[in-house]
C-alpha cells in the first residue's frame, strides 16, 4: 500500500512585492525533497497569494491571529492535524517563531515536529536586544539606539549623522537623510509594528547575507552566503550570488556558536567600503525570502531542515556552490474566485493544481514583435504581461525583449522571449528609427509595442519613419497624447461629464497662493499630483503645504490639486484602432495594491456602460493604440471618477488574456492592418501575482551588459 | 613582485567567451564580481586557464596580433600583475 505523502505545514505566503519566506521555502521543498509531500500553507487572510501558485501547496488554511493567544493557535493546528495529519511545522514569519517555540513540546506530543531555537536565543536576536548581544560577544555592529516614542526621534537622531537607518522593532527599515524624514519613517514603522523604533548608524559598504541552518545542538548544518548584486527600493536583494568569502563564513559561524541556535537563521552584514570591516546589521529568526537560491547552489536548506526535523543528526553539513545566482521575477496567476471565497468563508481551501500546458500553435512565418517595459526585479512593468499574451497568439512567431539594463529581469525569461536587446540610453528621433531598423535587420521584427510612459511620445513621433522601415506601431498622435495628460484632464475647458464617469476638477498650483485657493475651494482630503506618477494625499493645510513644497523642490512646476475620492479602484484597459474606435477592453476591480500602488490582485468585471463611455471619450480625443484608464468609484456618490490615462498597456495586461480579449494580440494585428478576432465574455477569476526567484547565470547578466544581447534557444 | 614561473587561473575564476568573438566575461565566484573583458585579454586568460609563464603569454599575443614581442611581454606582465593583486591566479605547481 503506497505511503501517504509526508504532511508539512508552512507559514508565510503573503507579502505581495515584499515576499514572505514561506513561498520560496515551499518551492525549495518541491524541488529538493525526495518523496511525496502534502504541503499546507498557513495564513491569516485569503490574500496569501504565494499559496495560490499552481502546484505549490495542497491545502490552504487560515489560522487565528497570534494576538488571540497560544491556545487558539494550538487548537487550530490540532484541528488541521486531525483533518489531514502532518509531521512537521515550518513557521516562516518572525513573530511566529517564539509562539511555535513555546508550543513545540505539545506539538511534538501530537506527532508534529519542529526545529526551533530556545526562548533566550530568540530574545537575543530581536532588534532591540541585538546591540547587547553584539557587545557581550565582541561582534561589530553599527551604533544603535532604541527609541520608544517615535516623536522623540529628532532628539535621539541628533546624536547621529545622516544618512541614518530607522528600523521597526520587528521588520522594516528606511534610510533617511534628515530629521523630518526620520520622524516620518519612525511614525510609519511604529504604526505598523509597534514598540517604538531603532535608529542605527548607516555604514557605507556592500551588503552580504548568510542563510544558515543549525541542528538542535547548535552546530551548523548548512550555510549559504550571498552577495547582493542589486537591491530594490526597500534595500532588499533582488539579484544575488553565492560567494566564497572566508572572513564572512568565519564571522557567521562564530555568531552561530555564540547564539546557541536551532533551526533556520539569516544574518545580515555590511562590509565597510573604507576599512573592509564586517558589521552585523541584523539577525532574522527564520529563512530569508531568497532561500530558493540554496537549492540551485546544491545546498537546499529547507529540504535539509525537513530532513533534520524528521531524522535528527543523520544529515551531513553542506556547502553552497559559489557563483550560483538568482534574480527576482514575478509570477502572474489566475485563481478561481470560488476558491478564494471558500478560503475566506470556511478557513480551508484546496491548493491549485498545476495546469496542463496548452500549447499554442504558432505559424513559422508569423509576426515578430519587440516589447519594452520588462520587469526590473519585482517592480512590475507591462512588458511581461504583453509578452505572455503574445506567446498565446497563434499569429506571433517570435517575441523580443527590449531592455535598458542587465537587471531587467524579464530578459532572462526564455519562456517569454526569443532574445533580448539593449535599447541605447536616451535614444529618440532618427537615432531611434535607425536602431529599430537595425533590430529589424537582425531579427526581422515586424512591430514594436512600447510599454513605458516616456517611450510612447518618442515612438509616436517617429511612427511614420518606423513604418517606412518596416516596423509597425499602433500609437496615438501627439495631440491625442496631450489631450489625456494630467494637466489636460483637469482643465476646466474640457468636458468633464461623460455619463458613466466624470473627471474631477483639478487646480493647478504653480505658486503657494494657488495652493491656498485650491485648499479653500476643495477642502480635505486632497490629492496632490505631479506630472509623473507621484501622488500624495493631504488631510490638513500643513500637510498639503509640506507635500507641495516637496514636489516643487523636486522640479514640479504645476502641482495638480484635486479632491481625494474614497472608493474602490477600477481600471479599463483596451485598444483603439487607427479609426479611433474601441476594438476591445477589459475592466478590472483592484482587490490588492502594493505599497508602491501597483495592482497585485484584481477581478474582471463587466461594466458595459463605463466601457462605452470610455470609447466615446477616447474617440473624442482621436486615440489610437493601447491605453489604461484608472477610476475610483466614489463611495458616496457611486459614480466613477477618472483619475488617470496611461498611454500604454497596464502591468496587469496578461490577465486580459485569461478573461476576455488578448489585448496585446489585438494591438499587434491592428498595427499591421490584419483582421481582428472577436472577443469573448469575461470569465470569473482573480488575478494575482507572486514574487518568484529564478536562477540566472551571472555570465548572462554580464554578457548583456557587455554586448547588449541575450539569446535564448527556444524549441 | 616577480612574475617568473608558471601561473594558472584560480579555480574560482570562470570565463565565458562572447559568441561573436568580441571578448567575453570573467566571473570571480568568490565575490560574485563580473568583469567584461576584451578579445586581447580573453586570449591571455585562455592561455592562463591551461597554465603558462610570461613567455607563453607573450607568444599567445604575438600569434594573434601584430605586436612586438617586447610590447607583448609588457602587456602580459601587466595583466598578470593585476590578476595576482585580485587573487585570480595561482602559481602552478
Amino acid at each position: 500500500m503506497p505511503q501517504p505523502d509526508l504532511g508539512v505545514v508552512i507559514s508565510g505566503f503573503g507579502g505581495l512585492d515584499n515576499p514572505e519566506p514561506g513561498t520560496p521555502v515551499a518551492r525549495a521543498l518541491r524541488l529538493g525533497w525526495r518523496g511525496g509531500l502534502h504541503i499546507t500553507a498557513l495564513g491569516y487572510d485569503r490574500w496569501i497569494t504565494g499559496a495560490w501558485s499552481p502546484g505549490l501547496v495542497d491545502r490552504l488554511a487560515l489560522v487565528p491571529p497570534l494576538a488571540n493567544g497560544d491556545e487558539a493557535v494550538f487548537a487550530r493546528l490540532m484541528k488541521l492535524h486531525r483533518e489531514r495529519p502532518f509531521a512537521a511545522l515550518l513557521p516562516c514569519l518572525d513573530l511566529e517563531i517564539r509562539v511555535y517555540a513555546r508550543l513545540a513540546q505539545r506539538l511534538r506530543a501530537a506527532g508534529i515536529r519542529t526545529l526551533l531555537p530556545p526562548a533566550p536565543a530568540i530574545e537575543a536576536v530581536t532588534k532591540p536586544s541585538l546591540p547587547l548581544f553584539c557587545h557581550t560577544n565582541g561582534i561589530a555592529t553599527p551604533r544603535t539606539v532604541y527609541v520608544a516614542n517615535p516623536w522623540d526621534v529628532p532628539f535621539f537622531a541628533s546624536g547621529f549623522s545622516y544618512p541614518l537607518m530607522v528600523k521597526g522593532t520587528v521588520a522594516g527599515a528606511r534610510r533617511v537623510d534628515g530629521p523630518d524624514a526620520a520622524v516620518q519613517a519612525a511614525v510609519g514603522l511604529n504604526a505598523r509594528w509597534g514598540g517604538g523604533v531603532l535608529l542605527q548608524e548607516w555604514i557605507d559598504g556592500e551588503e552580504f547575507v548568510v542563510a544558515m541552518l543549525a541542528r538542535e545542538n547548535g552546530s551548523p548544518l548548512g550555510m549559504v552566503p550571498m552577495r547582493k548584486l542589486a537591491v530594490n527600493q526597500r534595500g532588499k536583494g533582488v539579484v544575488g550570488a553565492v560567494i566564497d568569502d572566508r572572513d564572512l563564513a568565519r564571522e557567521a559561524l562564530t555568531i552561530l556558536r555564540r547564539l546557541n541556535w536551532a533551526g533556520p537563521l539569516e544574518l545580515e552584514f555590511v562590509r565597510e567600503r573604507r576599512t573592509r570591516r564586517l558589521y552585523l546589521i541584523e539577525i532574522n529568526n527564520r529563512f530569508p525570502n531568497w532561500i530558493l537560491l540554496s537549492h540551485w547552489a546544491g545546498c537546499n536548506l529547507p529540504a535539509l531542515l525537513l530532513r533534520e526535523i524528521l531524522e535528527p543528526g543523520r544529515s551531513r553539513r553542506r556547502s553552497a556552490r559559489p557563483g550560483t545566482a538568482f534574480v527576482r521575477d514575478v509570477e502572474e496567476i489566475v485563481v478561481p474566485g470560488a476558491a478564494v471565497e471558500t478560503l475566506a468563508r470556511r478557513g480551508v481551501s484546496k491548493g491549485l493544481a498545476r495546469p496542463r500546458a496548452r500549447a499554442t500553435r504558432h505559424r513559422a512565418d508569423g509576426i515578430r514583435v519587440a516589447v519594452t517595459g520588462l520587469n526590473s526585479f519585482d517592480q512590475v512593468m507591462p512588458g511581461m504581461g504583453v509578452a505572455a499574451a503574445l506567446r498565446q497568439s497563434p499569429e506571433v512567431t517570435a517575441v523580443y525583449g527590449l531592455g535598458y539594463g542587465p537587471y531587467d529581469a524579464c530578459l532572462y525569461r526564455d519562456d517569454l522571449f526569443d532574445g533580448g536587446y539593449r535599447v541605447p540610453p536616451d535614444v529618440e528621433g532618427d537615432a531611434l528609427v535607425e536602431w529599430l531598423a537595425g533590430l529589424r535587420r537582425r531579427t526581422e521584427v515586424d512591430a514594436v509595442l512600447p510599454c513605458l510612459d516616456f517611450e510612447v511620445p518618442a515612438y509616436a513621433a517617429v511612427a511614420g519613419k518606423l513604418a517606412a522601415a518596416g516596423v509597425a506601431t499602433l500609437l496615438p498622435a501627439a495631440e491625442a497624447l496631450a489631450a489625456v495628460s494630467k494637466l489636460a484632464l483637469g482643465s476646466a475647458r474640457l468636458r468633464h461629464d461623460w455619463g458613466a464617469f466624470y473627471i474631477p476638477a483639478a487646480h493647478r498650483a504653480g505658486k503657494a497662493d494657488a495652493l491656498r485657493r485650491a485648499v479653500a475651494e476643495l477642502g480635505f482630503p486632497l490629492a496632490l499630483k505631479g506630472r509623473g506618477s507621484e501622488t500624495a494625499v493631504a488631510s490638513t493645510p500643513a500637510e498639503a503645504a509640506a507635500i507641495w513644497q516637496g514636489m516643487v523642490a523636486r522640479g514640479e512646476r504645476d502641482v495638480l490639486v484635486q479632491t481625494f475620492i474614497h472608493g474602490d479602484e477600477f481600471s479599463v484597459a483596451g485598444v483603439c484602432d487607427r479609426d479611433h474606435r474601441l476594438v476591445a477592453a477589459t475592466t478590472i476591480k483592484k482587490l490588492l495594491v502594493c505599497d508602491r500602488g501597483k495592482t497585485w490582485g484584481a477581478r474582471a468585471v463587466e461594466l458595459p456602460a463605463l466601457v462605452a463611455a470610455v470609447g466615446d471619450f477616447l474617440a473624442a480625443r482621436r486615440w489610437c493604440g493601447p491605453f489604461e484608464l484608472e477610476f475610483i468609484r466614489d463611495r458616496f456618490t457611486e459614480r466613477f471618477a477618472l483619475l488617470e490615462c496611461n498611454p500604454r498597456f497596464p502591468a496587469w495586461i496578461g490577465f486580459s488574456t485569461a478573461f476576455a480579449a488578448n489585448l496585446p494580440r489585438l494591438a499587434v494585428l491592428a498595427a499591421l492592418g490584419r483582421p481582428l478576432p472577436s472577443s469573448r465574455p469575461a470569465d470569473d477569476g482573480i488575478f494575482t501575482r507572486n514574487c518568484q526567484e529564478r536562477p540566472v547565470a551571472p555570465l548572462a547578466i554580464a554578457s548583456f551588459a557587455n554586448t547588449g544581447v541575450v539569446r535564448h534557444a527556444r524549441a | 613582485m616577480s612574475a617568473g614561473g608558471t601561473w594558472r587561473l584560480a579555480s574560482r575564476v570562470r570565463l565565458e567567451a562572447d559568441p561573436d568573438g568580441e571578448g567575453g566575461v570573467l566571473l570571480d565566484t568568490a565575490t560574485a564580481t563580473v568583469c567584461a573583458i576584451n578579445a586581447t585579454t580573453m586570449t591571455l586568460l585562455d592561455a592562463l586557464r591551461r597554465g603558462c609563464d610570461i613567455d607563453a603569454l607573450a607568444a599567445a599575443l604575438t600569434r594573434e596580433y601584430d605586436v612586438p614581442v617586447r610590447r607583448a611581454r609588457e602587456d602580459a606582465r601587466g595583466l598578470l600583475r593585476q590578476l595576482r593583486a585580485m587573487g585570480l591566479v595561482d602559481a602552478a605547481t
